[in-house]
């Protein structure tokens, strides 16, 4: 299945790009496509303990298994106000 | 009223949207762009927003407030983009039939969206720029 990923803030810069689509067997979690992002972005390795993921603009647990066409964000802890 | 936006926004124009005839009391609260930062200049701030998201999670904000409080009416707006010093960055207001609860709800939109409201602010001082990262975790999302 197809997963669209996109990034935020300082994960958007380190990674060098807003968004890219993953392929992820059936059935996969939020933690395996976390582990397929880190994989490829190994620079945000050192934001792993405090990296925040969304998915499709909702705040999940990494258990959650993903469908096709679903929308991940990774991104760093929220600063605005 | 939930928004995010680039534009400034008039705080006259939003209170009078507020005020209906069963509000006794608004609170406001505006957050505007600091000269200083831990003893450093700065020069602006740029605000990025995951904005479908946001709204989203205002959306909750408003809904988890009104749950909590006995206000009648709740608007807030987060500008994003490119803001200078003194520049308005965030307007809370809150109507209700009696202050206490207004300044407790405006307080409570406030924290709530400090933690879980997808925005992030990067500050340009005249040396260098860097992101701003929030304290938070998501635990309280």
């Amino acid at each position: 299945m197809k997963i669209l990923v996109k990034f935020f803030a300082s994960c958007r810069e380190l990674c060098g790009k807003t968004r890219e689509q993953f392929q992820l067997q059936d059935k996969a979690t939020l933690r395996d496509l976390r582990n397929v992002v880190m994989s490829m972005h190994p620079i945000l390795e050192n934001m792993r303990a405090y990296l925040l993921i969304s998915l499709n603009e909702t705040f999940v647990t990494e258990q959650t298994e993903l469908k096709e066409g679903d929308v991940v964000a990774f991104f760093p802890p929220v600063s605005g106000g | 009223m939930l928004e995010i936006t680039r534009d400034d926004f008039s705080i006259d124009e939003i209170v009078q949207k507020i005020k209906t005839e069963d509000i006794g009391a608004i609170v406001s609260f505006i957050g505007i762009v600091r000269g200083k930062s831990n003893g450093k200049n700065v020069n602006k701030l740029e605000f990025e927003a995951y904005k479908k998201m946001a709204i989203l999670q205002l959306k909750n904000i408003r809904a988890e407030t009104f749950r909590k409080f006995n206000v009648n009416q709740i608007a807030i707006v987060h500008r994003i983009g490119s803001l200078k010093v003194s520049d308005n960055i965030l307007l809370i207001v809150v109507g209700a039939t009696h202050r206490d609860e207004a300044f407790k709800a405006c307080r409570h939109v406030l924290e709530r969206l400090k933690k879980t409201l997808p925005i992030w602010k990067k500050e340009f001082t005249p040396e260098k720029s860097y992101w701003i990262e929030g304290e938070t975790h998501g635990k309280d999302a």
